[in-house]
């Protein structure tokens, strides 16, 4: 079969149509996806922590709970985990909260605290307080802070 | 007149065809039973925690019975499809295992009051939620009934977006914060104990059982009477609309006797 210049023209101008209403239906329906998210107001996000309408500034807040710990008595390290030898969990609230528990508790050798954006809702700012019978810390555990008695 | 309450009134004239008749009195459109309805109550779906300054209707000290409930405007109600719902608040003592309520509560300068809250809410009109007749006969020697009671998406979905509405508000206004517990929401709801709807009233003898004036659509002279007559179900309770009713129907009848 022999292809003439019209045809050529004819499916180069398929092509050129066809691409054309394919850029139109996108960007009509990236505007009606834009459309959708602004009927959200900004500063607001749908709940998720626990469920809880919160602000952006509040989340930022939450977070931030996660970031400053002072101890002159445990050495704290992020991205650590250390399993076992629990004797007490509790939702601390703060990773400050947790580090002051500790210090207070002479049977506490170590803790573990689980962060604001720990992927599992229920450990989110929970503090495990440890005996001296844990295992072996488990470094580059993302979302988690520990802490020892002396030091490491 | 037929006084015998939400579902009484539907089985008395479902049963009315017993004597061989082609159907049963007021039931030539096969609407008697339908659009049965009740009150959604959801206890305990969400939390909220507000500025201790913040005014907000409190419960009569005397009456115990009675809860204190903030309700949507009506822009916020046309923006829930219409459906009119109550947000109970109930005082609690601040829960020290949510790590984010405690964070809420230590940020609230000059004190923070905490809530449980309920929600009542109404529930659409479905044709296919119905009374209808059922096998043999109660000891009254009715015939039995049984009844088919979907609580619709449309209602858990107004209460969610309404709690989110609340939310939302105190935090433009940097009141307080709303937490929603969608598990509840989505899965606790009950019913309040009120029957309603089955013998609906409406312009439409296509689309309900007695017209305006609570006469039953072609029938010259039968009545009915009580919560079974209701077009929409609101969220309160049903007792004083179903007085009203009464004395209005009492009075017309009064009216066109003399």
């Amino acid at each position: 079969m022999k292809l003439t210049r019209r045809d050529l023209f004819a499916a180069v101008g398929g092509i050129v149509l066809g691409g054309a209403i394919a850029t139109t239906a996108g960007l009509s329906y990236r505007a009606y996806r834009k459309g959708l998210r602004t009927q959200v107001p900004k500063d607001i996000k749908p709940a998720d922590e626990g469920g809880w309408v919160l602000s952006s500034n509040d989340r930022k807040e939450i977070v931030a709970v996660d970031q400053v710990a002072e101890s002159k008595i445990l050495a704290v390290r992020q991205e650590v985990d250390i399993p076992g030898g629990d004797y007490e969990r509790f939702e601390a609230g703060s990773l400050q909260n947790c580090v002051t528990k500790c210090e207070q508790d002479e049977s506490c050798k170590a803790f573990t605290y689980a962060g604001s954006r720990h992927p599992v809702p229920e450990k989110r700012r929970v503090c495990w307080l440890k005996g001296s019978s844990s295992d072996d810390p488990v470094h580059k555990a993302k979302h988690y802070v520990s802490g020892r008695r002396g030091t490491w | 007149m037929l006084a015998a309450g939400g579902v009484g009134n539907a089985q008395i004239l479902l049963g009315s065809d017993d004597g061989g008749a082609a159907t049963a009195v007021g039931n030539e459109n096969d609407q008697v039973g339908r659009y049965l309805s009740e009150h959604p109550h959801i206890y305990n779906c969400a939390r909220m925690v507000t500025r201790a300054d913040l005014a907000l209707p409190a419960t009569p000290s005397d009456r115990n019975e009675y809860r204190a409930a903030i309700v949507p405007d009506d822009e916020t109600v046309e923006a829930l499809g219409g459906l009119d719902l109550s947000i109970e608040i109930n005082e609690g003592k601040p829960n020290d295992k949510d790590s984010v309520e405690t964070f809420l509560i230590s940020r609230l300068a000059g004190g923070a009051r905490v809530f449980d809250l309920n929600i009542r809410c109404a529930m659409p009109h479905k044709p296919s939620n119905r009374v209808e007749r059922g096998e043999g006969r109660d000891p009254a020697g009715l015939p039995r009934v049984k009844a088919t009671c979907v609580i619709d998406s449309d209602a858990f979905h107004a209460a969610d977006q309404c709690l989110q509405r609340l939310g939302e508000n105190l935090i433009r206004t940097e009141k307080g914060r709303v937490r929603i517990n969608n598990d509840v929401l989505y899965r606790e709801a009950v019913g309040g104990g009120h029957i309603m709807s089955t013998t609906r009233m409406g312009n439409d003898p296509r689309t309900s059982v007695t017209d305006r004036d609570c006469r039953v659509h072609n029938y010259r002279n039968l009545f009915i009477a009580g919560s079974s007559l209701f077009a929409s179900t609101g969220y309160a309770n049903p007792t004083l609309t179903i007085v009203a009713l009464a004395a209005r129907l009492g009075d017309k009848l009064a009216e066109a006797s003399s």
